[in-house]
């Protein structure tokens, strides 16, 4: 068969009706005609209008802006959006968890322990309990003031971020824990003057048991990062990702 | 085409004869139409409509060969008790033709204003579009026209979202 014609404009026109903007955008690419027909705003009006309403803004304060263009960065900026975080590269093995308790310079008790010894939340929350060793917590008066401290350090000292360092009272209801929180400082993309929305979280939980004389003891300490958004504790990863900026 | 096994031609015979329209294509051939195939065509309605229809109707774009095709399709669409699958299966073998007459196809049926025969038309040659890359496409419709490496560089930049 001979060297047939190629479509004539006119049959490129209608045929482009049909065409969805992924075919179009395509086309396009074929030589300088079909760029021409496949780039019309009124092929290309339609789909902008559906998909990205509110990009029509752009259109009115530069009526050159052709719509194919509007609709490929409409297609980018919803991509970008879309985008989740990568993986975090810490994992909690990495990391070492360090709760002191001091009364007036007093050491009360401090908890050092290696994430792998520390059991991961069951609901995947950056949220642990670190058992204190009643044995080894001195005793306090109630309503003393305290001083907690709570540091995550990189495996082998490499690196340490100070998550809370505030004072208190250790207040004591039987059962009942002693809660302690410290905005967090936000990384990276802000000045510190913006908040980071998120809260270092701890609960030190007393007894009474085997002290005399109405002192009391830490029996245990739960960490966690909470969002004041939510107010729930954010996850694991993005915990390990927030970390990740002042450790890795 | 079949008839059921009686004398006359149908159940129940029409009350006048089919009105039958005359086409000449560009190159002077005739064809007859039947008036309810003919109104497929918007601008042929128009014309029925207006009376002009009483002799013949020029149409002056077309070739006698696109006609005589185009007159098949209409007369096909416009019979009675054919079909959905059957019609589609027809329309699929009609337009199972070389570019260029696929082409006058669609010109013919833009020109004639004839629905159903540009979407049939425009919907074959866009199924040939879909899903190839620009090189492919340029093959398929043997299109030489090249662009600058510039301009070339410049609508792939633009559409690059599309490849990935």
């Amino acid at each position: 068969m001979s060297a047939a014609p190629p479509p004539p404009w006119e049959v490129v026109l209608l045929v482009s009706h049909l065409l969805d903007p992924r075919t179009l955008a395509v086309a396009s690419c074929v030589c300088k005609s079909w760029r021409a027909s496949m780039s019309s705003d009124n092929l290309w009006k339609p789909a902008c209008a559906s998909l990205f309403p509110s990009l029509s803004a752009l259109q009115s304060t530069d009526p050159a802006l052709p719509y194919h263009r509007i609709y490929a960065l409409g297609l980018a900026a919803s991509r970008c959006r879309a985008r989740s975080p990568a993986k975090p590269r810490l994992s909690l093995d990495d990391l070492v968890f360090v709760v002191d308790v001091r009364s007036e310079d007093l050491p009360i008790t401090t908890v050092s322990k290696p994430g792998d010894e520390i059991a991961p939340d069951p609901n995947g929350l950056f949220r642990f309990e670190l058992g204190a060793d009643e044995e080894c917590s001195l005793a306090m008066e109630i309503m003393d003031p305290v001083r907690i401290t709570w540091i995550v350090a990189l495996r082998g000292w490499k690196a340490v971020f100070t998550m809370m360092e505030c004072d208190g009272r250790a207040s004591f209801i039987p059962g009942a824990e002693g809660w302690f929180s410290q905005e967090l400082p936000l990384a990276g993309c802000c000045s510190s003057a913006a908040a980071s929305g998120l809260v270092a979280d701890m609960k030190l939980g007393f007894c009474s048991r085997g002290v005399a004389g109405g002192k009391i003891r830490v029996e245990s300490a739960s960490v966690g990062i909470l969002s004041m958004g939510s107010w729930r504790y954010a996850s694991m990863e993005d915990g390990l990702r927030y970390l990740q900026n002042f450790l890795a | 085409m079949s008839s059921p096994p009686s004398a006359s031609a149908s159940s129940s015979p029409p009350p006048c004869p089919k009105k039958m329209i005359t086409l000449r294509s560009s190159d002077g051939a005739t064809f007859e139409i039947e008036e309810t195939a003919a109104l497929q065509s918007k601008t042929l309605e128009n014309m029925i409509h207006e009376n002009c229809a009483s002799t013949l109707i020029p149409v002056p774009n077309i070739t006698g060969e696109v006609l005589a095709r185009v007159v098949e399709f209409c007369s096909k669409h416009a019979e009675a008790g054919v079909d959905d699958e059957s019609l589609g299966a027809w329309d699929e073998e009609f337009v199972a033709v070389d570019h260029t007459t696929l082409f006058d196809y669609i010109r013919a049926a833009n020109f004639l204003e004839i629905p159903t025969l540009l979407d049939l038309g425009c919907q074959t040659v866009a199924d040939m579009i879909k899903g190839k890359t620009p090189d492919e496409i340029k093959k398929t419709f043997k299109i030489t026209t090249a662009c600058t490496p510039e301009e070339e560089e410049e609508v792939r930049g633009e559409n690059q979202w599309a490849f990935e």
